[in-house]
């Protein structure tokens, strides 16, 4: 029952900070509901690998490999959001030319990634493309006015400071992401899908696979 | 009130649901979960044991045909389907017409057959009365449509594409196909069927060593990276026909603002051409198949589609391979132009 009344409240929190209510964002930015957003936090950080937990089953992956990379997929997403955070509030810090409470950013940062709570219908096909999307653009939306809240700052402003921690962060994935491949590939083995979203190399890989069993004259029975 | 908006809750999660598992068939057949992987090691040019053509004489070029979505199995065609299919034949005698190819699925398993929910749609295809009939083949509408969609998605679509290529191979080669004389393979698509022939379309480029052209008749197609390994698409479109517009919304990459995608190249390299079939309906009364609406110049519209598709069929079959469709006056491009 406790349980139940956990996920209730989850749900409400994330439901709230998707619709940009104040009774969620300034308690957040006062250091208050820091729990219930670093737990929605890695709530979405689940939903969002969701997807590889199918790339595993259908590499066969199964057992203490899968949990482990299931595991890294979830500590990747976290380190990420904490690289996040900890970029914003420096920027943030710099602007205000004061220094900001980096708890208060981190929890600003979870609770951002309320609507990603929704990830899971990005499976579904063709319109789980746009979804992510829509899901991804949405959460840089709650992103930017959580430093809104946060800060006092312009929303333009705001918007500058998220995007330019948002760059970062893409850089710094960028930049390890060779790493993380051979961590990848030490954990579950060689993937025939190596990933959810879209992989130009698998329809290559495909059209090798049909052209060795290219029709030839000499084998016509 | 409050009813109706609980079933229309139920129906939309219904759907979610539905839409969550659809690609689940795919995956799990790639990865081998139903008893039998993908087929690479089959000996090449070989039908599959059992079922190989008896000797007939060599076809001029293979037609193969994937229905609509409303299709539960090759075995239970409605009766406009098997007049439409025997007129092909009759209009096409010196090409055969593969029809045996379930295409909504990555195996080409029909819905009745060794499935989970076959029992159920068994039934659909046994039972009597317009509502019962009318409710579940919508069921089947909305399965098929889930499979349709799954051909279009860049995540799933190639491992599916694949494995529908793999299914129109093996029933090129039960059809005779002969490798050391090969002929045009035409794949002709209706409804949804036709964005399948164009997923699957660079698969069957690499088994069979040539590009294979594509004859939509009311064709709902995406920008499929598959349009860059046919030799021509010709869609047949019907005046009333309002699907594969209403399915273009839904697919930015057919929108004129998405220049760089597969569709508006085709278009601009000329492989893509729309012909105007007159005022016919996508299906029903009034549809490509009805045997009795009549067009103006006292044809049914039977008639017209088979007249047109034979016509499309026997210019791509002349054509030197990788040359152009020539223009015709009544013929209408992409771009409105007549």
């Amino acid at each position: 029952m406790e349980f139940l009344d956990g996920v209730a409240t989850l749900w409400t929190v994330a439901w709230r900070a998707m619709l940009l209510d104040p009774s969620v964002w300034h308690p957040a930015a006062a250091g208050q509901l820091q729990a219930i957003a670093y737990t929605i936090a890695i709530v979405a950080a689940l939903f969002q690998i969701v997807g590889q937990s199918f790339i595993l089953a259908i590499n066969r992956v199964s057992g203490l490999r899968a949990l482990t990379s299931l595991a890294l997929g979830i500590a990747i997403n976290i380190s990420a959001l904490v690289f996040l955070a900890l970029a914003m509030w420096v920027a943030m810090s710099a602007v205000l030319e004061r220094p900001l409470d980096l708890l208060s950013t981190l929890a600003i940062v979870a609770l951002a990634q309320s609507p990603h709570v929704l990830g899971v219908f990005s499976l579904i096909p063709h319109f789980g493309l746009y979804w992510q999307r829509l899901l991804e653009a949405w959460a840089m939306v709650c992103l930017v006015h959580g430093v809104v809240v946060e800060s006092g700052l312009h929303v333009l402003v705001a918007a500058m400071v998220a995007l330019a921690g948002w760059g970062l962060t893409r850089a710094m994935e960028f930049a390890v992401r060779p790493a993380l491949r051979r961590l990848a590939h030490r954990a579950i083995g060689e993937a025939v899908l190596r990933s959810m979203r879209f992989d130009p190399a698998l329809a290559g890989k495909l059209k090798r696979r049909a052209a060795a069993v290219r029709i030839r004259p000499e084998a016509t029975p | 009130m409050t009813l109706v908006w609980q079933a229309m809750t139920f129906g939309l999660l219904l759907l979610a649901l539905a839409a969550l598992l659809a690609p689940y068939e795919s995956l799990a057949w790639w990865a081998g979960w139903f008893g039998h992987t993908p087929d690479a090691t089959r000996p090449a040019g070989s039908a599959p044991p059992g079922q190989e053509r008896p000797d007939r004489a060599e076809p001029q070029c293979h037609v193969v045909l994937l229905l609509g979505i409303n299709t539960v199995s090759v075995n239970t065609r409605s009766d406009a389907e098997r007049e439409f299919i025997s007129a092909l034949r009759e209009a096409l005698p010196d090409c055969e017409v593969v029809d045996d190819v379930f295409p909504y699925s990555p195996f080409g398993a029909p819905l009745t057959g060794d499935r989970l929910l076959a029992w159920l749609w068994r039934a659909v295809s046994q039972l009597g009365g317009r509502f019962a009939v009318g409710l579940l083949r919508n069921a089947v509408n909305i399965r098929n449509l889930m499979q349709f969609l799954v051909s279009t998605d860049s995540r799933y679509g190639p491992i599916y594409n694949f494995g529908v290529a793999q299914v129109m191979i093996d029933a090129l080669m039960r059809h005779g196909y002969s490798p050391g004389a090969p002929r045009p393979v035409i794949l002709l698509g209706y409804s949804g069927g036709a964005q399948i022939c164009v997923g699957a379309a660079p698969y069957m480029e690499a088994a069979i060593g040539r590009r294979p052209s594509v004859i939509a008749l009311g064709g709902v197609i995406s920008a499929d990276p598959g349009l860059d390994s046919l030799e021509t698409l010709v869609r047949l479109q019907g005046g009333r026909d309002r699907v594969p517009g209403f399915g273009a919304l839904f697919f930015p990459g057919l929108w004129p603002v998405a220049f760089y995608s597969y569709w508006n190249r085709a278009l601009r390299a000329g492989r893509i051409r729309t012909v105007v079939t007159g005022r016919m309906a996508h299906t029903g009364k009034g549809g490509y198949l009805d045997r009795e609406a009549r067009d103006v110049s006292g044809r049914s519209h039977l008639q017209t589609t088979v007249a047109l598709i034979e016509e499309e069929v026997r210019r791509i079959a002349d054509m030197p391979v990788n040359g152009r469709v020539r223009e015709r006056p009544h013929l209408r491009n992409e771009n409105g132009r007549h």
